[in-house]
């Protein structure tokens, strides 16, 4: 794999490359370098104690004033940028809403079909003819008298809603 | 002189800059070729990917009984297409589909086929429309994005065939093709709208806007009541069957408000289904108001509620109803001999020579305006289609024998809402009241709104009118009607057989329109009821015995889902007395010159004998003692009450008393004087 250093080295030992190779061509038995073998580092010993930096108020001022600016930036950035980010964020609520609305009619539409066809007369009336019932006679129907006062709560009732 | 080290660094330095001012006018150029240069089609480019158009759903209108009750409703159902020419196979597409849709594989292998190598189709082709929701669910869970769906409109008739003439029904593109789905269909045909909406990568919406406001059908509340319909459709069934008639009609009708209750048809259909082959087309004809026919004796109710208000013929007023010699032939009853009849009778017994007789004296000119004013020849205007307004020729193509026809029902055809019509006048106190469908309409974005019904005419005088109820009370009561007493319930009505004409083989044939029309309660009407039964043969055939039984059966489940009080006691109806005169044929072939043709029909049994009637219940008479004839009769009418009016100024004695129970079918006996 091509790193800095091997790109760097090529540059560097280009002129090294082929003695190395010519040595090795010499002695069979001689190992493979390692990458960068021939470059030595030394370590010098710098005391820098001594060094004490020099007051500058007027590049701390600079400073302070450059991390103020650009906080204030950041804050302008930002605030400009909210409310559009939280429109969009809105925009998906609303949308998924609606979605969600139109899901909801179409399915109350589905039911309403539904409870239709179970509340269908013919279906009743088979129903009812299941249970060995049957519609009543002219007789077995009595129709309560409005000014009645016992037994006839639901109709007084009734008859006071209307008027 | 600078070094030669510097003078390189320089030139470097200068190349350098050089190069990246050429490179960042590159960029720059670039960028103002697409931003500036190019904007606008890059510009489409971004929102053809962005911006997605969806469809807003318009549904159709829903139609509703009076109480409610969905009869019609459209829901959103989801289409399946795809482009064939996007599919690297056929083979594996009609495989992963066809068992998910439930599709034979090889025809939809096939038809995939056909539509990528059809250019016209532009490589698109519809795997199945209207599919379940179950259907798209399934076929959404294989998230494969070749399969692409459609938003429809699927129409649901969840009561099937119930009042299924009436509504009617729509075509593939959910556009009406019969009944009130044909007639209102501007009003509740919705149309899809369209919004734009902003989509991100993952097509999600971020933000939608109506770019195409949908149109959404009105919603409409029908006059019908799915209860007394269901029972309309049952009973006309139960005796199409019984007769063996060939159709039949039931309308149902509140005389009051003109409001059709019920308007069934036999045979019937199921809406929900398209027309199979082979369908009978009268399946899906409202026979009650696209058919007429001639209706024969019914009709004699309009011949003397005419007499009534033009001559001074009265009840009890006597006609000599043997026989009678007219254009050089003699007519006599199609079956009997009677001897005098007072009018009454004539209506009770169905007498063709009292009609005539009437007819006569009411002549043609006055019998022809109040045929018109009955509403006969017109359309009664409920908004259904192909309605037909009946056949009444003009007074000047009046043939010689016309004015003995049209008094017994022949040579005028009308269809069972006109009858119901006409009988509402009787009922109503003798105004006319247009029938209608429509009770409320809820435009979209406003509430439910109250159709207004249209102001009601006088078309004869309340006394007229309570008279005739009276005399159509007797029909029901000892005439050819008895079979449509009802129990608990004062009724009257009037019978009508009337012999069918082949218009291929021209002459009158043996089979019959049976019909029956009716009101009750007798003193404040509830309700108005006419039954037809075409095609009946034999003297089971005839209006008593096929009609009335269905009057008497669907009248009284319709009072009793109005919960109308009774108003006399309970009885035994009278149903198969063989001692009851039901032959009430109307002489059908009188404006041609052939004989009368012989009738192989019931034997003649002397009439009923007037059944008891108990009187323990009813209206109470009211006192008009002192009272002016005109508020008398305004006083009665708005009561619902028969009076019989006598002498000048005002009253001084009535029968029966103040405060006593009027007895069913009976009129109070007000004496006027000075």
């Amino acid at each position: 794999m091509a790193t800095l250093a091997t790109i760097l080295r090529k540059f560097d030992t280009a002129g090294a490359e082929p003695r190395r190779a010519a040595v090795a061509q010499s002695n069979p038995y001689l190992l493979r370098p390692l990458p960068n073998e021939d470059i030595f580092f030394h370590k010098k010993k710098v005391d820098n104690s001594r060094l004490v930096r020099e007051a500058d108020p007027r590049a701390k001022t600079e400073c302070w004033s450059t991390i103020g600016a650009v906080c204030a930036l950041a804050a302008v950035l930002i605030t400009s940028v909210a409310p559009s980010v939280a429109g969009i964020t809105a925009g998906y609520q609303i949308q998924a809403l609606k979605q969600e609305r139109q899901r909801l009619l179409d399915e109350r539409r589905g039911l309403e079909v539904d409870e239709a066809k179970l509340l269908a007369p013919e279906r009743l009336e088979q129903l009812a003819k299941d249970q060995k019932m049957a519609s009543p006679k002219t007789d077995q129907v009595v129709h309560l008298m409005i000014n009645a006062s016992e037994g006839t709560v639901a109709f007084n009732v009734n008859s006071k809603k209307e008027k | 002189m600078e070094s030669p080290a510097r003078t390189q660094a320089v030139t470097r330095t200068t190349f350098l800059a050089g190069g990246a001012a050429l490179w960042a006018t590159a960029i720059f150029g670039k960028l103002f070729y697409l931003q500036v240069v190019r904007h606008k089609h890059y510009a489409e480019l971004a929102r053809d990917q962005q911006v997605k158009t969806v469809e807003v759903p318009g549904p159709r209108g829903s139609i509703f009984d009076r109480n409610g009750q969905a009869l019609a409703m459209s829901v959103p159902v989801d289409s399946v297409f795809v482009n064939p020419s996007r599919l690297a196979s056929l083979d594996v597409a009609a495989d992963i589909i066809a068992p998910v849709l439930k599709l034979d594989r090889d025809q939809l292998f096939n038809r995939l086929t056909s539509a990528r190598k059809d250019p016209k189709r532009r490589g698109f082709c519809w795997i199945k429309r209207k599919i379940t929701p179950e259907e798209a669910a399934n076929l959404r869970s294989l998230r494969l994005p070749w399969i692409e769906f459609h938003n429809e409109s699927q129409r649901h008739y969840p009561k099937t065939f119930i009042a299924a003439h009436v509504i009617g029904s729509v075509n593939h593109e959910e556009k009406g093709n019969s009944g009130i789905e044909l007639g209102l269909d501007a009003e509740l045909r919705g149309e899809a709208g369209a919004a734009q909406v902003l989509t991100d990568v993952a097509k999600r919406g971020i933000e939608s806007r109506l770019s195409d406001e949908p149109k959404v059908g009105t919603n409409l509340v029908l006059t019908i009541d799915e209860r007394i319909q269901f029972a309309a459709e049952r009973d006309l069934k139960e005796a199409v069957d019984r007769t063996r008639a060939r159709t039949g009609t039931v309308v149902v009708m509140n005389p009051h408000s003109g409001e059709i209750l019920a308007m069934a048809s036999y045979p019937t259909f199921d809406p929900n289904t398209p027309p199979r082959k082979g369908e009978p087309p009268s399946a899906r004809l409202n026979l009650a108001v696209a058919a007429p026919f001639e209706p024969g004796s019914v009709f004699k109710v309009v011949t003397l509620a005419t007499a009534l208000e033009t001559t001074s013929l009265r009840p009890d007023s006597i006609l000599p109803c043997g026989t009678m010699k007219m254009f050089n032939r003699v007519i006599h009853e199609a079956k009997h001999q009677y001897g005098p009849l007072s009018m009454a009778d004539v209506l009770a017994k169905s007498s063709n020579v009292g009609a005539i007789q009437i007819g006569m004296r009411v002549g043609k000119e006055k019998l022809y305006e109040y045929l018109r004013k009955f509403g006969f020849g017109q359309k009664t205007g409920t908004g259904l289609p192909a309605e037909s307004g009946g056949m009444l020729r003009r007074l000047d193509r009046w043939q010689p024998g016309s004015i003995c026809s049209i008094p017994m029902g022949h040579e005028i055809s009308t269809t069972a809402l006109q009858l119901g019509q006409a009988c509402s006048v009787i009922a109503n106190g003798g105004l006319m009241i247009k029938p209608r469908l429509v009770l409320k309409r809820q435009r979209p974005g406003y509430r439910m709104e109250e159709e207004k019904a249209e102001r009601p005419v006088r078309i004869v005088k309340p006394e007229t009118a309570f008279t005739m109820r009276s005399m159509m009370e007797g029909v029901v009561l000892h005439g050819t009607g008895t079979r449509a007493r009802l129990d608990g319930y004062s009724s009257a009505g009037k019978t009508g057989s009337a012999q069918i004409y082949d218009y291929a083989a021209r002459r009158y044939t043996s089979s019959y329109n049976a019909s029956f029309m009716g009101f009750a309660p007798v003193t404040n009407p509830a309700i108005v009821v006419v039954v037809t039964l075409n095609g009946t043969h034999g003297a089971a055939g005839f209006g008593g015995p096929a009609a009335a039984p269905v009057f008497r059966t669907v009248a009284m489940e319709a009072l009793r889902v109005l919960d109308v009080p009774k108003d006399i006691p309970d009885q035994e109806s009278a149903t198969d007395d063989p001692k009851v005169d039901e032959n009430d044929l109307a002489i059908a072939d009188l404006s041609d010159p052939p004989p009368l043709e012989e009738l192989a029909d019931p034997p003649m049994i002397g009439p009923a004998p007037l059944p008891k009637i108990e009187t323990a219940t009813g209206p109470r008479v009211p006192n008009f003692k002192g009272m002016t004839m005109r508020a008398v009769v305004e006083e009665a009418g708005s009561m619902g009450l028969p009076v019989s009016l006598d002498g000048r100024g005002v009253a001084r004695m009535q029968v029966p008393a103040p405060g006593s129970v009027l007895p069913p079918g009976e009129r109070i006996r007000v004496q006027f004087a000075r």
